[in-house]
């Protein structure tokens, strides 16, 4: 019996509106559906202020990586382009990625090429959880990130929240959600 | 009491977020919901072994056991018109027949619950989905009670039999 989802789709979507409009208020955001980060218990919050201004705070974090996208998603059309007006960070990498792979937008080498950009990602993630270098900005950038897989019910509501959740507690790595969200947008129902 | 289609990655990302959920869950913990549940010692001890079951997924270890527990608990929960024991060897009927991987494992235990009926009627639904005759009687009522365990466990079946394939399964 698939579980009764905690939050509706809507609810769901405008949280992550809500978060992306206002990540300083982050503990108040998803504290509002029962969502407890492991940052309210002490780890620097500092962090969070800055993802309004997110050019300058990925100057400070593992995120920062991810302006490395940039140049792929412009070559993939002019839909793409005009998707970057309303997006940003990781959030604007898997609009794009989710757009691009379930929309039919680009041929199949950007296709690849985009995935490939975002395996790396996911690695170089992986890379700076084993050096504890993982920042609350990089949490809430992957939790803007799901917005479009969750629209594009990529990714079941009732998942994806208990995703945040388990993100957000530290119970799983971030490298590992970030791999399974993009499985999500690839993958196709069994035969 | 919805049913939705996975994709393999969907009941992989299911199977993470479970096994973290899980992770919380301590083997005493078990023990005393079993214990609450009006168990007798010796039944709520061999359940309780079934936490200590795993299976390796790739670099994962998952908490299959914890999983199984955790939803037979809710399974119980969900039927409280049900007897414990019926319900939880219908429970593990239900993923004996079902989750080819795992089914050995459970299956003593499951014996061990009176779930041979359950595992009788699991057969008698498998004949009826292969359009051959089935006898009626005593079994019939089995058979109503797996079919019930079977559509709430499916969306863990599902997942099990999507994303396990391979694993290798250790414990108990």
């Amino acid at each position: 019996m698939a579980p009764k989802p905690k939050v509706s789709k809507e609810q769901l979507l405008e949280l992550i509106d809500r978060l992306q409009e206002n990540p300083n208020d982050k503990l108040g955001v998803l504290g509002q559906v029962g969502i407890v980060s492991i940052s309210a218990s002490g780890a620097p919050l500092a962090s969070v202020a800055a993802i309004a201004g997110v050019k300058s705070a990925f100057g400070l974090s593992v995120a920062a990586q991810f302006f490395g996208w940039l140049p792929a998603i412009f070559l993939t059309g002019p839909p793409l382009a005009l998707l970057i007006g309303c997006a940003s960070g990781l959030g604007l990498l898997a609009y794009a990625l989710t757009r691009v792979v379930r929309g039919g937008g680009a041929v199949e080498g950007q296709k690849a090429a985009l995935l490939e950009k975002y395996r790396l990602q996911a690695k170089d993630i992986e890379a700076a959880e084993q050096s504890s270098s993982i920042t609350d900005v990089d949490r809430t950038q992957f939790i803007i990130s799901l917005r479009e897989l969750i629209d594009a019910d990529a990714i079941p509501v009732d998942s994806a929240f208990r995703m945040i959740e388990m993100v957000e507690a530290g119970r799983i790595p971030l490298s590992q959600a970030m791999a399974m969200s993009k499985a999500c947008m690839t993958s196709k129902l069994p035969a | 009491m919805a049913t939705k289609v996975l994709t393999p990655a969907q009941a992989n990302l299911e199977l993470a977020i479970l096994n973290a959920e899980s992770e919380a869950m301590s083997s005493s913990d078990f023990y005393a919901w079993l214990k609450d549940l009006g168990l007798p010692d010796e039944v709520a001890i061999r359940l309780k072994g079934v936490a200590e079951i795993t299976a390796s997924v790739g670099k994962r270890v998952i908490n299959v056991g914890k999983l199984i527990l955790i939803k037979v608990i809710e399974f119980v929960k969900a039927h409280p018109n049900m007897a414990a024991g019926i319900a939880i060897g219908a429970a593990l009927g239900a993923l004996v027949n079902t989750v080819p991987l795992i089914g050995p494992l459970l299956a003593p235990i499951a014996a061990m619950l009176g779930a041979a009926v359950g595992a009788l009627a699991g057969h008698r639904l498998d004949k009826a989905t292969d359009g051959q005759s089935q006898n009626t009687g005593i079994l019939a009522i089995g058979q109503d009670v797996i079919e019930i365990a079977t559509a709430f466990f499916k969306l863990l079946i599902d997942i099990f039999n999507l994303t396990l394939n391979g694993a290798s399964i250790q414990g108990a």
